[in-house]
């Protein structure tokens, strides 16, 4: 006749408990080694992505500033048209984020600052463009 | 007595081979125990063998250290995983604070001279009425050109390389790294250049920090 044991002790519980430790132990050795590496890597991606953000974010100020230049110099240098889309890319580009990379809105302006951009460079008949984007043309900027 | 003396002669020789014959029996005797002494030597191996203690210990020991490194490198790859992930947008974004204005100051640069090179000659002429400003202005064009968006990064990226082998401030020896470049250099030629033109007006981060 078998006898029921008193409780449910599990004979393997002991064992459980000291693979749990053991792997708490490495968790906490690798979580501590990950932080310095990850933020290492971080700092790397973060470093292209700055540098490539701000060179576009750059280049279409460079513009602007010349075009605003220009205007203040003779003021039908260009249309009516093409001077009010040249006051809505100061203000996108007064509104991007450059110091908060986070901000959600970023790719949003972004998107429509390479849009009134192109509408600019259409309407003035150039080929200009930021050449940093991997899709773009290779084309020199000719002289118009 | 003759006789005699041949009997004793005779003993003599008798006894002798009692003596070998002896000689070999106790060969014979001792033989055995040697056997005896081998078969006890094979007993204590067989002993040790069937014992298994110190072998049997030793082999559960060697189980167990290699479950806990199992669970232990678990855990560590789980952690390292885990820190990785916890870290990575603090790293971005030190990193990206790092190189958004440099990078922004190029654009400056590549923008402005490629804008300018871009005007119809009408009006190219009425920002720059001097010719030789124009010519300055083209060959400056040219040379910003030759710089490709990967060349540019690539020279970004190897400055800071040199600066972080640096024991200064690394604000300190990032500003003294790009002053190095050539980035630097032609960002230094735009300004002299549109000194000398005193109508384009160029964003205050460009000549701010030359």
């Amino acid at each position: 006749m078998d006898q029921k044991p008193k409780d449910d002790f599990d004979f393997l519980e002991p064992s459980v408990l000291l693979d749990e430790t053991h792997y708490q132990t490495g968790f906490k050795n690798g979580y501590s080694e990950g932080l310095v590496s990850g933020k290492e890597e971080g700092r790397q991606v973060g470093l292209k992505n700055g540098f490539q953000v701000g060179e576009e974010l750059g280049f279409y100020q460079g513009c602007l500033d010349v075009w605003t230049s220009l205007v203040s110099i003779d003021q039908d240098a260009f249309s009516a048209r093409v001077r009010k889309n040249i006051e809505q890319l100061a203000a996108l580009l007064r509104s991007y984020p450059l110091s908060n990379p986070e901000d959600e809105q970023v790719q949003d302006i972004m998107e429509k600052i390479r849009l009134k951009f192109r509408v600019i460079t259409a309407s003035l008949g150039t080929k200009l463009e930021y050449q940093g984007r991997p899709t773009s043309s290779k084309q020199d900027v000719e002289d118009l | 007595m003759a006789g005699s003396e041949d009997l004793s002669g005779l003993t003599a020789s008798l006894g002798e081979l009692h003596v070998e014959s002896s000689a070999l029996k106790d060969s014979e005797i001792s033989h055995p125990g040697n056997a005896f002494d081998d078969d006890a030597i094979a007993d204590d191996d067989v002993w040790d063998d069937v014992s298994d203690s110190p072998g049997h210990g030793s082999t559960l020991d060697r189980e167990w250290a290699h479950r806990q490194n199992q669970f232990h490198k678990m855990g560590y790859r789980d952690g390292i995983a885990e820190g990785q992930k916890d870290i990575a947008q603090e790293g971005f974004n030190v990193g990206f604070g790092q190189s958004v204005h440099v990078g922004y100051k190029w654009g400056l640069v590549r923008g402005i001279t490629s804008a300018l090179a871009s005007l119809p000659d009408n009006l190219k002429e009425k920002m720059f009425p001097n010719v030789q400003c124009r010519g300055q202005l083209q060959d400056l064009n040219n040379s910003v050109q030759e710089i490709s968006a990967e060349d540019a990064l690539q020279m970004f990226h190897e400055s800071i390389l040199r600066s972080s082998h640096s024991s200064e401030e690394p604000d300190a020896t990032l500003k003294r790294a790009t002053d190095s470049s050539r980035l630097q250099s032609l960002s230094k030629d735009l300004v002299i250049l549109l000194h000398e033109c005193p109508d384009v007006k160029v964003s205050e981060e460009l000549t701010g920090d030359s």
